[in-house]
Formats: structure tokens, sequence, C-alpha cells
């Protein structure tokens, strides 16, 4: 990689701040710390799979949207660079500085649990990327839709807590209903489920990410909502 | 022009302690009660609750203290994110927006501004949830006749506020420490665990204790409620342990706030 590259990600930190970065590090770090002082203090091995479950495919990806969302609406200068560049691509690569980091810690993380036999029941090496990869995608995705959608990184952190946790409260009702299901983030982590149902669910949940990012790329073809005001 | 100059009030430095509180309260509620994400953020979160109200069957009963009581526990249980999640970035706003400076040259003074923006922008983003419950009162005195009002105000005081008003509390505090970003998934964190992850996981929690914020044991003592982590632990909730848990709450709250703005007041260069 040539130098003007990395001048260009160190810059792009700096708008930033450190803050997005550290939050997305601190959930799936905080998670792994969890686990292994479960794992340590001797829990139970459900337990242990039921955490390990839920650090990857829950706290990780929650932790990394909220971080996603938050760099919507801090560029001082949104002006000047909109006239030397693509906003589009500008927030697009930011959005990958906080993500990048945060995913390959997930994926050390399911490497440590694996090893520690903490492990989601009935997943198998395939459970290395696709039990945290797809719910992180999809839960990035649609916080960024919502920050960029509402200018208001509040409202995406939010709504995307929100939406986490009635995932997680209102399990029955998404279980029964088809199309729900195939968004349910959670599936497979406290109980083993059909094989045809979870590759539709793994399908499903980054093709509803897929669409969200055009979205919020659609929305930033007009970036100029993002000059001069306060967020909402 | 001499009625023009006039002043409808005294200068600011010459008003009491309050009188500047209940001023920067005012501001402060109205900045936040028209910001848009304030509404669809927490009208959102108990739609999306409401939507499939837990227990299943709770409407059907035909005791109005446990209709309201488990009415209030939906409206609890998502909403508080939303209320930490659009009052964290109000700590850190006039430093964004470069109004510092400013304001410390004004004669309010760190302790007014403090308590008023939690006044003020708390009540802001409690307004949407006060606006539900109205309404849900409304639906449910059509059905049921005007008795469900008194149970339905109390309930909301003895269920709903406290745990709001905690979660304000440490909104416009932890902030100033942590930043909005990381607080907003502190706080998830923290409700998730302390008021959600039960005994039966094996993790140590508040959760089933009168020190969670959710509004159990209220809801268990004088409202015949349904308990769900306190059940867990073996506990009926009581009314001295229903006292305590709102009494709790508040203190702590109480608390954030006088040792954030003694932190404050001794950082500040003036």
């Amino acid at each position: 990689m040539n130098r003007s590259i990395w001048a260009r990600l160190r810059l792009e930190l700096r708008v930033i701040g450190i803050a997005p970065p550290v939050t997305a590090l601190a959930a799936t770090l905080g998670g792994a710390i969890l686990v292994i002082v479960m794992h340590a203090t001797g829990a139970g091995a459900e337990h242990l799979d039921l955490a390990a479950g839920a650090v990857l495919a829950g706290f990780a990806p929650l932790g990394t949207a909220v971080a996603a969302s938050s760099i919507v609406g801090r560029d001082t200068g949104a002006e000047l660079v909109m006239t030397t560049t693509v906003y589009r691509r500008v927030l697009f690569l930011r959005v990958g500085l906080v993500v990048a980091p945060a995913a390959l810690v997930t994926l050390l993380d399911a490497v440590v649990f694996r090893a520690l036999n903490a492990w989601p029941v009935g997943q198998g090496t395939g459970g290395y990327l696709l039990v945290w990869a797809p719910p992180m995608f999809w839960l990035v995705a649609l916080a960024m839709l919502i920050a960029i959608g509402l200018r208001s990184p509040a409202a995406a952190s939010g709504l995307i807590g929100g939406l986490w946790l009635a995932q997680y409260l209102m399990r029955p009702t998404i279980l029964d209903n088809t199309v729900l299901r195939a968004q349910y983030m959670f599936m497979g982590v406290d109980a083993k489920v059909p094989a045809h149902e979870w590759t539709v669910n793994r399908i499903a949940l980054p093709a509803v990410g897929v669409a969200a990012v055009i979205a919020a790329g659609l929305l930033l073809g007009r970036p100029e909502r993002f000059v001069g005001s306060d967020t909402a | 022009m001499t009625t023009v100059l006039q002043r409808t009030a005294p200068p600011t430095a010459a008003r009491t302690w309050w009188a500047k509180t209940v001023a920067a309260a005012r501001y402060e509620y109205l900045m936040q009660v028209r910001r848009p994400a304030v509404w669809l953020v927490v009208i959102g979160l108990i739609a999306l609750r409401c939507a499939s109200p837990f227990p299943p069957g709770f409407t059907s009963t035909t005791d109005n203290t446990f209709l309201v009581a488990d009415w209030a526990f939906n409206f609890i249980m998502l909403c508080p994110i939303g209320v930490g999640a659009v009052l964290a970035d109000r700590v850190r706003r006039e430093a964004r927006l470069g109004l510092s400076d400013l304001l410390t040259s004004t004669p309010t003074g760190i302790g007014p501004r403090l308590w008023g923006k939690a006044i003020g922008a708390g009540a802001a983003t409690i307004t949407p949830v006060v606006v539900a419950w109205v309404g849900l009162l409304g639906y449910l005195t059509a059905q049921r006749g005007a008795g469900v009002i008194p149970v339905g105000l109390a309930a909301f005081a003895a269920i709903i506020l406290p745990g709001l008003v905690f979660v304000v509390a440490c909104s416009v505090t932890i902030p100033y420490l942590t930043g909005p970003v990381l607080y907003r998934i502190g706080l998830f964190g923290y409700w998730v665990w302390g008021n959600m992850v039960g005994p039966r996981f094996g993790i140590p929690t508040p959760a089933g204790t009168p020190f969670e914020a959710i509004g159990e044991y209220p809801a268990g003592a004088w409202f015949h409620g349904t308990l769900f982590d306190a059940r867990q632990r073996g506990i009926t909730p009581t009314g001295g342990e229903a006292v305590l848990s709102i009494a709790f709450l508040l203190l702590m709250a109480l608390a954030a706030l006088v040792i954030t703005q003694l932190v404050l007041t001794r950082r500040s260069p003036s």
C-alpha cells in the first residue's frame, strides 16, 4: 500500500475520532472477556455456549452498528469534502474503518471460543464466519440507513438497540412468522435449527443488508442534506 | 422606546438559582421536544414492544390494576434505551457547536445549566412516553370505564417514571466522561444485563432485586403485575421493597447529578 493511501486512512481516522472504533471493539472484546472469565470460573457448558453465541451474533454486531452509525453528521467541514470528492465514497470508507477492525476481532473471538469449547449448538467450521458476519452486516447496514435517512446517529442507535432487544424479547412471535424468521439475527444461538431454515436466514440477512446499503447510497446522492445543520 | 427597554424579568445575575434553572430547563425542553428523533425513537420502541404485548393474554383480564401494571411493563421494556440514546448527545452539544466559552461567560453558572438540561431535556424526552400512555389510558377508558384512569396514573408514577428519571440522570451526566457513542452501548449493556438477564443465566445481576430499574417491584407489590426475574429468585415483592426500589433509583439519579455538578464546578476555570 503506498504512502498516500496510508495518509488518507490516517486522515479519515482523525476525522471520525477515537470513540467509534473503540466502541465497536469494546463490545466484541468485552464479550470475549466475559466468556473467558466464565470459562475460567467453571461455568456450565450450556451457559458457555449461550454466552459465546450471544457475543458473536448479538453484542459484536450491535456495538459495531451503533459505532458505525455515530460517524454520520460529525463532519464539520462537510462542504469542503463535498466540493473535492464524492461524499458517499468518503462515508463508506469511514464506515469500513470502524467495521473492519471489529470484524477481525470478532473472527478472532470465534476462533478462541471454539478452542475453549464454548460454541453455539450444532455449528460447524462455517460458524467461524456465519454465526456473526450476516447479523453484523445486516445491523450495520440498517443502522447506516436510519442514521443517513434521518440525519441522526441518536435515532439510529436508539432504534437499532430497540430492534436488537425486541428480537431477543419477542423470539416466539418472530419465529412463528416466516418472513420475520428469515430476519432473526440470533438464529442458531440458543438451539439447533433445521439446515434449510439456517440457510434461508443466513442468505436473507445479508440480502436485506445489501438493499439497505443501496438505499443509503441513494440517499447519499444528495449530500447537501448534511450541510449546515445540527443532527436531528 | 422606553417600553421596549423595560425588562419584564430581572437580569440573569440577579435571579435566584431556581429561576436560572427554570429558564435553562425551559429552553432545553423546547430544543429537545422539537427534535423528530425523540418522537420517532421513543414512540417507535413503545410501538415495537406493544405490537406483541407480553405476557400473552394479559389484555383480557378484568382486573384493572393487573392490566395497567403489565401495560406499564411493556412500555418500560424498550423505551429507556431510546430515551438514553437521544439524550446522550445533549451533553457535549455546546462544546461541539463552539458555545462553551460563550455560556461560561454568562452569569447562569454550571449548576443551573446542568440541572436545567436534566429537567428540561429529560422532561422533553419523556413527553412522548406520557403522550403514548395517555393515549393508551384513553383507549382503556373507552373499553372499561373511568376507573382505569387513577390506577393508570399511579402505575405511570410508580412503575415507569422512576426508571426513566434514573436513565435521564445517567444520560446527562455519564457522557461527560465517556462521550455519547460509548455511553449508548454501555446503557444498552446495562439495561439488558441489569434488568433482563435473570439469575437463571448464571451471571451476577441486579435483575429481580429491588435495585433493578424496570419497575418490577412496584408493579408486583402494588398492582399485582406479572413477575419475571423476581419470581426466578423466589421473591414476591412487599410494599417496603417497592419503596426501596423507587428510592434507590431516585437517589442514584440525584447522586449522579450532584457528583457531576461538583466535578464540573471544580474543573471550571472561573
